[in-house]
């Protein structure tokens, strides 16, 4: 049997339509990744750029290189898997309660919660931090100050310089830094659930629990999936949050593979080892974004 | 045909005019020279600003040597570093640039620099010229050397009463752990109430300032952080692990403030707005910034009997951008900065430093300015161009919060820092 197949006519002017953005793409996107790909194959401890191969892939990753970057590049790892396992659930708990507390408020309610909880996702980080480490401060911090008075803490407490608390305090952050983009998304998406269908569910004799669980939480799916992937990314990058407020410490407890990247290639100028660091970033961030896509992604078009 | 040959001129001429001027050379016999400086000349008395007195510096450069034009690029401390690294990268780097061995010995190390076998070094002091080199060959012409020391709020600690526990009638204001002990106690005591004075603040948050805690924790019992020769980390003798449990002691009665997650920047804040009765990390420069207070160098506490202190070393450099004419014009400016019978001294005088030539002394006014000129005698050796410091200085502030927070003893955490820093020297080499 012969198939007779129709040649399709592409109309090649389409392209011209897409070729600014191309260009940009290709210029700051993808060359600089294929360079990063690149650069990681290069030691640059002197004048010129020295191949050494895998060696930086190796030293981070191998116990047995006995490299001094691995063990802080494995603490990292972990604090920085350790860090989006944590916020990320949370943002998306917090942000849809709050959204579905305010969406069906008046207007002007609605506009001034969003408001609020926008402001710290537009304000500047260092500002932001200036004022956490006020907050946090083991001698005059005012978040001392509050539980010594309610009786929570006797002795005031090093958050930050404390082991055990201060990457829960770098967290605590984040999430306050982090909730502003997926209420105002969540807000949106809960305005495009048909209320015929929530109040056919309700008539029925649905729970409201019931009606969130059944009807709104599968038709906003699509908005939780882009708002788990967006905050996995930049939980997976944090790092203005590190170097103003800890610098990785107490001995590594909040360090994390951006942070060591910017001292890597900034302080250090070890430009190889610091696209190494970004290239294993990349694709643990690309590998779970898939499954993120593949899980949340069942039943939504 | 005839809208394709106007259509083909226009486009022509668009490029010749976008083009235009690329590649032309410059006709001119002036040779343009870029300069790059941190804040460091804010002690003239003329020109208060950094960038005003850079200004009239090369301005005085300019009119004496007419050939040369200086292009000058005012960069800060914060993000200087970085922006350097990015210049020398892109291979746009400074011809001259007024910075401090730390960094300049890297980049000689990695062939970035012109080293200046023009410069006499007899006349220079040895530890500065030591600090300069790299491989026998001076990179870096030292102009001014400063030591950090220990510093004291006095109009406090008279307050206080407790002035009298301070050394500085001994000779040479030396003193030993026990006796700070005492000052530490006896100021904790006094400040009972005052929750928002210390005694003192030991910070180890990262790497800003970091030669305070450790010039603070190698003098205590007389170790260092290297040998002599620099060749390799020593901090975990007997005398470095006694001074790191003695601090850890110390740190838990409260005597050493709060400072796991505190910089140098919390401690010079916390000194100068009077929240601290003391401070591990003080020198000239940072006198200059007291301004409400009575204050006093200390050295730090040493069961010796004698300090022994890192010092800073600054001055200019020179890039090898491969253009020889740039690069002895670059000299000339080095050389106007530094011997010039007007500027020379004035350069030196803004920069707060005292004089890496030897035997020339006095320059300042002040009790205190004169005290801190004598300790050039007891600088330590300078370490800071060790192959692979950066990278030790993280492992080093790291260690020190494990042992602060009981996660390692101090012989463990010296042990394995000494361990780690020692396998940078080679990875960097």
């Amino acid at each position: 049997m012969k198939h007779k197949t129709k040649k399709k006519k592409i109309d090649y002017s389409g392209y011209i339509f897409i070729l600014p953005i191309l260009t940009f793409f290709s210029v700051f996107v993808l060359f600089p990744m294929l360079r990063g790909i690149q650069l990681s194959l290069y030691s640059f401890t002197k004048r010129d750029p020295i191949f050494v191969g895998f060696k930086h892939y190796a030293d981070l990753l191998l116990k047995s290189n006995d490299a001094t970057i691995h063990t802080p590049f494995m603490k990292s790892l972990f604090n920085t898997i350790t860090i989006t396992a944590i916020a990320v659930p949370i943002v998306v708990l917090i942000s849809i309660f709050i959204a579905v507390t305010i969406y069906d408020k008046k207007p002007a309610v609605r506009s001034f919660f969003r408001g609020v909880f926008y402001i710290p996702a537009i304000s500047s980080v260092v500002s932001i931090t200036v004022v956490w480490a006020w907050i946090y401060h083991p001698q005059f911090g005012i978040l001392n100050y509050v539980f010594k008075n309610i009786g929570l803490i006797k002795e005031s407490v090093d958050w930050l310089g404390d082991p055990r608390t201060a990457i829960y305090a770098i967290i605590a952050i984040l999430i306050t830094t982090s909730i502003g983009q997926p209420i105002i998304l969540y807000v949106a998406a809960l305005g495009n659930v048909p209320k015929d269908l929530l109040e056919a569910a309700e008539i029925d004799g649905a729970t409201p629990w019931q009606v969130f669980r059944k009807i709104t939480w599968p038709l906003i799916r699509p908005t939780t999936l882009y708002i788990v992937v967006v905050t996995t990314i930049n939980s997976f990058q944090i790092f203005a949050l590190i170097q103003l407020l800890t610098a990785g410490g107490p001995n590594y407890a909040t360090s994390t593979i951006m942070y060591l990247v910017y001292k890597a290639a900034i302080i250090d100028g070890r430009h190889g080892l610091a696209s190494a660091m970004g290239m294993i970033l990349a694709i643990i961030i690309a590998i779970i974004s898939i499954v993120q896509f593949k899980v949340l992604n069942k039943g939504t078009e | 045909m005839k809208n394709k040959v106007v259509k083909g001129l226009l486009v022509t001429a668009i490029a010749a005019t976008a083009f235009a001027g690329c590649g032309a050379k410059k006709s001119s016999s002036v040779t343009e020279i870029t300069y790059w400086n941190f804040p460091n000349f804010a002690g003239d008395k003329e020109f208060k600003k950094n960038e005003d007195y850079d200004a009239a510096l090369i301005k005085a450069f300019e009119a004496k040597n007419p050939g040369i034009k200086v292009k000058y690029q005012k960069i800060e401390f914060s993000d200087g570093p970085a922006k350097i690294e990015a210049a020398i990268q892109s291979k746009t780097a400074p011809d001259v640039i007024y910075d401090a061995p730390g960094r300049v010995i890297t980049w000689a190390s990695k062939g970035h620099l012109v080293p200046l076998d023009h410069v006499d070094t007899s006349k220079l002091l040895e530890s500065a010229v030591k600090a300069s080199s790299y491989n026998g060959k001076l990179y870096m012409y030292p102009q001014g050397v400063a030591p950090f020391t220990m510093g004291v709020n006095k109009t406090l600690t008279d307050e206080l009463g407790i002035t009298n526990l301070l050394p500085l009638a001994k000779e040479g204001r030396n003193w030993t752990v026990e006796e700070y002990e005492k000052f530490l106690r006896a100021a904790k005591e006094k400040l009972a109430g005052k929750e928002d004075v210390s005694p003192t603040l030991f910070y180890t948050k990262s790497q800003a300032g970091d030669q305070g805690p450790r010039a603070f924790i190698s003098n205590l019992f007389n170790s260092w952080i290297t040998d002599k020769d620099v060749s390799k980390y020593t901090i975990n003798d007997e005398g470095g692990v006694k001074a790191l449990e003695w601090t850890k002691k110390a740190y838990d009665a409260g005597l050493l403030g709060k400072g796991i997650a505190l910089e140098a920047k919390d401690a010079v804040e916390g000194f100068k707005s009077g929240k601290l009765v003391s401070t591990i990390l003080f020198s000239p420069g940072l006198a200059k910034q007291v301004e409400k207070f009575e204050y006093k160098f200390l050295p730090f506490p040493n069961s010796s009997g004698k300090a022994t202190y890192e010092y800073l070393v600054a001055g200019p450099a020179i890039f090898d951008n491969k253009d020889a004419k740039k690069i002895e014009a670059a000299k000339k400016f080095i050389d106007f900065m530094i011997n010039d019978a007007d500027w020379g001294k004035r350069t030196l005088l803004a920069s707060g430093n005292f004089s890496a030539v030897k035997g020339v002394t006095g320059l300042y006014e002040g009790e205190e300015l004169k005290f801190a000129e004598t300790l050039s005698s007891q600088f330590g050796p300078y370490y800071n161009t060790i192959a692979g410091f950066s990278q030790m200085r993280p492992l080093w502030f790291n260690m020190v919060q494990g042992v602060l927070n009981g996660q390692q003893t101090a012989k463990e955490g010296l042990d394995s820092f000494v361990t780690n820093a020692n396998k940078t020297i080679a990875e960097a080499k």
